[in-house]
């Protein structure tokens, strides 16, 4: 009955997920009343971009959703909206289930979070603050005018965030969190529960806090993390936020990929030795929602070339477009070192998928006939000189010696 | 009539015949001696199979397949990817191609015949066919030692003897049994070869046979890093017959023609390069070759100029060259224009200086001194022999003579410094022990004049002659016997000590009967069949050429030991804790770790055992961070059990090697056979590896392969994740942890 709710008119700008796989589950509290009434905008918002939606009850009775099915992932996202349902999935499930490449975005606010899927952000680094402590902001307000957005990757622009009932993570120095939204300087959260204002009972004070965090792992699966359901509500619906939330969460916006690499020896020869010079390639692309377009105007894509250490490191420029890709390339001289060199293309932008390319070519040394001829070096014409002076000599020598003697011989023969 | 009974009542034989008859017997001693030098070889083949043995073998077995699968010039400019992970090695230019190229052309030859051999089976096979010709070059020496000096002339018998015994002495088998497929194999005929016509050279002064000498010293010096070696015993012998006055034409012509033909081409091996002219091994040569150059000049002006004037000119001269001698070589070493004096030159001067300042050569256990006992058995009874043959040689100082005296002073020291030196030693034991028994049998076994005169019935000299006979028998009897022992002997060391491919492990069941471990190869093809071709193994260098030769996988270090800080880098990640090791070998690109565990079944070999040279070798270069100290305990004890020091617990190769090590015990005390210490099961419960996944353990234990695992994909550390798994917290627990306010560094 849910569905025939949703099959709503789509949103004008169609968009989807580069991945082919779009089922998605939805995961709710059925205990929580509000619930069939506020989301519907979300919900809409959802299938205008194509997600395959399937809903999961969680409440004191129902069993927890299977995430797979023998040993294959069932969804590729899941949406955790606010539960404080005791028991939802194992925290080494849902950590699997993002190693597995599915993405996660949870939606949580400070009437308490689920254990376990708080215990799988604080493995990621995440920190949100627990029920007891309160969002309070006194200059401010709940609703955030002008707020300081960190990454405009994962969040274009925002005007105004309504941040009701909200809850406050701290992050550790993790490099794969994507911090979007921090806490306003005049906020912080306090335990109610204690009345005095302490360090212990306050969870964040200022801009040590945040509000909305993504993670990406290794392998370019993401989790997105809300400390406030304000904007996904109905009555407080916040298109642009929700919109390019759910895009870079559930990957459409901010996927990059590489294509295509290459190397090759300038000179033609198809393996590489010292001082050949060598130009490398590698394609990228972007997903802009709809297909994979060129990704272009870079100038931070970087190439090194390591044995052990990197023996450079230089900035790719762009060359040309080939099949939707946008080609970067460099050309240098290989050091006058042998070995086994890699060329490594490691491209990590905050809120970008991790481009890793590695490729490893053994370079030789110079062959025994690459050697330039003696005659070719002017410090060998002294020695080659001398060589020719012995030669002749000797020559001579023996020719004196053979011819000289025979006077002498013949007088003594005939004495 | 080609024989008839003269009127004396002698045999009279036709001389042609005789000729014949002689050479029918010598062709079948050489036959006879050839067949037990091989089939005393084959002891490994037949107990194990035609495999190739050790490690060094394997490298040569790799190179010769290269070799024979690619061209000459391929195998010349041969860059190595797969070993020395990331530097390569210039393998075409650091090795001693003369092993590679004799089997690649005797499997072509054999294969232009019509006679497909495997390349293996050349290979196996190839060092006990070079064992019956040493025996030949060995009989041509002494041949010509012996007959060029008139008191040492026995006939052939010494000859003869002397290649008996090189044919079967164990000193010798050990580098050359079926299998052994090392430089050696064919290096010791070589040595005997060039030995045998530089002396021939010194007595003929032919310029043929100097050209020849040098040939085969140039064979030599494509095949094995001894060469230097003869590099240095010939200038010696030349400089210490120039001491005795013995200076002549004849040496002069033989020691020229060898210096300037030899040095040239022993020039054209790349791995050799300018080496004759800037290293300090080659100055000997060098400097005895201008020596006999000024010796005759000055022979010359001594016979121009008057007895006055030449003296005043000698002392004059004599300290030009002098002092121009030496401050060359003091100016060229400090200017780097000669190679300094290397370690492996001063550690044969002071047994201890590798212990002290180079690790890596002491962690070779063939670079060990020479245990007393090895002497006797390697060489049994001719290590008395070989005295006595030195006193005839004194007898008589012929030229051949001294050479002779030479090889044993040197000989006898470098094999009391190193233990496989004990292989330079043998041949000139061989040849004075051929010449002492040649020499004693030629008399004890001489009874034609006993004989004639109990013949011809002469009375008043029977008795006499009786009594000679007599004593006589009892000392060619008591010779005959030890020369039986002998055989007896070296077939029982050749059996017991020196044919086991160390690769296949026998042993015996407790019912006696014979069993193999073959843990090795059964982990190589392991490796083989189930990692991706371009994995890189990581283990310690002693393992480098097995891996390379049968699991056909990229290894970081081997046998080659060229790169000292390569080799310590993979001694520091096994000798350090877990979290340091991870770095390290994550910035190597290590995929798989391979470590050698005997404590399970008692093989004393492992790299626990060897982990002292690891921790040795990286304490060179990173002394702040690994100290030998700390692997012992406060007593000063190598302890792997539970009171094994912190450092020793937390180390790679120790977690490694122990990792669930108290399974097999099924909750009883584990104990380590080796050591001989004793684990609780609580303790050896508690080893944990958290940065790597066992991804293979051999049948025995003895091979244990470790996987490298990914970094953590949310960018956890490892170690705290296994840490984490092993606390399993309840419920309540991990919803008070989730609900505490963590404690973080500041986010910047």
């Amino acid at each position: 009955m849910f569905f025939l709710l949703f099959l709503l008119t789509p949103l004008a700008l169609a968009v989807s997920s580069a991945l082919a796989d779009s089922r998605t589950l939805v995961l709710y509290d059925s205990r929580l009343p509000e619930f069939t009434t506020q989301y519907s905008k979300l919900f809409q918002t959802l299938e205008s971009k194509n997600f395959d939606l399937e809903l999961g009850l969680v409440g004191p009775d129902s069993p927890s959703p299977d995430l797979f099915t023998n040993g294959f992932r069932r969804y590729q996202n899941i949406l955790v909206l606010p539960t404080t349902s005791r028991d939802l999935v194992p925290t080494e499930t849902l950590l699997q289930f993002v190693q597995d490449g599915g993405d996660v975005f949870v939606i949580s606010d400070n009437k308490g979070i689920q254990t376990d899927v708080a215990l799988f952000l604080n493995e990621l680094g995440i920190f949100p603050s627990p029920k007891e402590y309160k969002y309070k902001d006194y200059h401010n307000g709940e609703t955030l005018d002008d707020p300081e957005v960190q990454n405009t990757v994962v969040l274009p622009s925002a005007k105004s965030i309504s941040y009701t009932d909200g809850s406050v993570a701290l992050l550790s120095n993790s490099e794969l969190l994507v911090p979007v939204v921090r806490a306003p300087r005049t906020s912080y959260t306090v335990n109610v529960d204690e009345g005095r204002l302490s360090t212990d009972s306050t969870w964040h004070s200022g801009s040590q806090g945040f509000l909305f965090v993504g993670f990406q792992g290794l392998n370019n699966a993401r989790v997105f993390w809300t400390g406030s359901s304000a904007s996904f509500h109905d009555a407080s619906f916040n298109e642009e936020v929700v919109d390019a939330l759910v895009n870079w969460t559930f990957q459409i916006s901010g996927l990059i990929k590489a294509t295509s690499t290459k190397h090759y020896n300038e000179n033609g020869d198809a393996g590489y030795k010292i001082k050949d010079t060598t130009t490398y390639e590698i394609g990228l692309s972007h997903w802009n929602g709809d297909q994979w377009v060129p990704f272009k105007n870079r100038t931070d894509v970087q190439l090194e070339y390591v044995m052990l250490d990197p023996y450079y490191r230089l900035n790719l420029v762009p060359t040309r477009e080939e099949n939707s890709s946008q080609i970067y390339s460099t050309t240098f001289q290989i050091p006058d070192r042998h070995g086994m060199f890699t060329y490594k293309v490691l491209y990590q932008r905050d809120g970008y998928s991790f481009v890793d390319e590695s490729t490893t070519v053994p370079v030789r040394h110079l062959a025994n006939d690459e050697y330039p001829r003696s005659w070719e070096i002017t410090n060998s014409w002294v020695y080659l000189s001398s060589a020719l002076a012995v030669v002749i000599g000797w020559f001579a020598f023996v020719v004196l010696f053979v011819f000289s003697g025979n006077k002498h011989f013949d007088k003594e023969k005939t004495e | 009539m080609a024989s008839l009974i003269d009127n004396e009542g002698y045999l009279r034989v036709d001389p042609s015949i005789l000729k014949l008859t002689k050479l029918l017997l010598l062709t079948l001693i050489f036959v006879s001696i050839s067949f037990a030098a091989v089939s005393s070889r084959l002891f490994s083949v037949i107990r194990f199979e035609s495999i190739i043995h050790e490690f060094d073998p394997w490298f040569n077995f790799r190179a010769t397949k290269h070799l024979v699968n690619t061209s000459f010039y391929d195998f010349l400019n041969w860059f190595d990817d797969k070993t020395w992970y990331p530097l390569g090695r210039v393998t075409g230019g650091t090795l001693y191609p003369g092993l590679m190229v004799t089997s690649s052309v005797i499997y072509h030859v054999l294969k232009f015949l019509g006679l497909p051999v495997d390349i293996r089976n050349i290979c196996v096979l190839l060092a006990p066919a070079f064992s019956s010709v040493t025996s030949l070059a060995m009989y041509l020496l002494t041949l010509e030692v012996t007959s060029s000096s008139t008191t040492l002339r026995t006939k052939k018998t010494g000859a003869l003897l002397s290649a008996v015994f090189m044919g079967i002495t164990p000193g010798y088998i050990s580098r050359s049994v079926a299998g052994s497929y090392d430089n050696e194999a064919i290096a010791i005929t070589l040595l005997l070869v060039t030995f045998f016509l530089w002396v021939k050279s010194v007595n003929t002064g032919s310029v043929f046979y100097g050209s020849l000498t040098a040939v085969f010293y140039f064979y030599m010096v494509s095949a094995w890093g001894g060469y230097v070696f003869i590099t240095n015993i010939i200038p010696l012998h030349v400089f210490i017959l120039l001491l005795m006055g013995r200076f002549d034409y004849k040496i002069y012509t033989s020691y020229c023609t060898w210096y300037a033909l030899g040095t040239l081409m022993s020039m054209q091996i790349p791995f050799v390069g300018f080496l004759p002219i800037r290293s300090n091994d080659h100055m000997a040569a060098f400097g005895v070759f201008g020596l006999i150059q000024l010796v005759l000049l000055v022979s010359y002006l001594k016979d121009t100029l008057s007895p006055q004037k030449f003296t005043r000119l000698m002392y004059a001269f004599s300290a030009i060259v002098a002092s121009v001698g030496i401050t060359g070589l003091v100016a060229a070493t400090k200017l780097g224009l000669i190679a300094p004096w290397t370690g492996r030159f001063y550690s044969l001067w002071d047994t201890n200086y590798a212990k002290v300042h180079i690790p890596i050569i002491a962690s070779v256990s063939e670079h060990q001194p020479t245990p007393w006992s090895s002497f006797f058995f390697d060489l049994n009874f001719m290590i008395w022999l070989f005295p006595v043959g030195v006193y005839f040689c004194f007898q008589e100082l012929s030229n051949s003579a001294v050479f002779v005296i030479v090889y044993a002073v040197l000989g006898s020291y470098f094999a009391g410094v190193m233990v496989r030196l004990m292989l330079t030693l043998a041949p000139v034991v061989c040849v004075c022990a051929g010449i002492t028994l040649g020499r004693l049998f030629n008399i004890y076994l001489d009874i034609r004049e006993e004989v004639a005169n109990w013949w011809h019935d002469k009375k008043d000299e029977t008795k006499d002659s009786l009594f000679t006979l007599i004593s006589k028998m009892v000392v060619s009897a008591t010779f005959i016997f030890y020369l039986t022992f002998y055989v007896q002997h070296c077939t029982w060391v050749t059996s017991n000590a020196y044919s086991s491919p160390s690769v296949v492990l026998a042993s015996r069941a407790p019912d006696g009967s014979q069993m193999l471990i073959d843990d090795y190869r059964e982990a190589y093809y392991w490796l083989r069949m189930n990692t991706p071709e371009d994995a890189k193994v990581m283990a310690w260098w002693d393992y480098g050429y097995q891996i390379g030769g049968m699991a056909d996988r990229t290894t970081f270090v081997d046998n080659n030991t060229w790169n000292n800080t390569h080799i310590a880098t993979v001694g520091r990640a096994m000798a350090t804790s877990e979290e340091k090791a991870e770095v390290i070998m994550r910035e190597l690109g290590v995929d798989y770790v391979l470590v050698i565990f005997g404590g399970l079944i008692g093989y004393s070999g492992d790299d626990i055992n060897k982990f002292l040279w690891m921790v040795r070798i990286s304490e060179g270069i990173w002394p702040e961070e690994i100290n030998e100290r700390n692997y012992f305990t406060d007593r000063g004890a190598y302890r792997v059990d539970d009171l094994a020091t912190d450092t020793m617990k937390n180390s790679l190769m120790y977690k490694l090697s122990f990792y669930r090590f108290g399974d097999v015990y099924a909750g009883n005390d584990p104990v380590d056979r080796v050591r001989q210490q004793k684990l609780s099961a609580n303790y050896a419960k508690s080893i944990t590896v958290d940065v790597m996944e066992e991804a293979f353990t051999s049948e025995n234990w003895i091979v244990r392969i470790y996987k490298l695992k990914d970094k953590d994909t949310f960018g956890r550390d490892l170690i705290d994740i296994g840490k984490k798994e092993r606390k399993q917290l309840s419920k309540r627990n991990k919803r008070m942890l989730s609900r505490k306010k963590p404690a973080l560094d500041l986010r910047v």
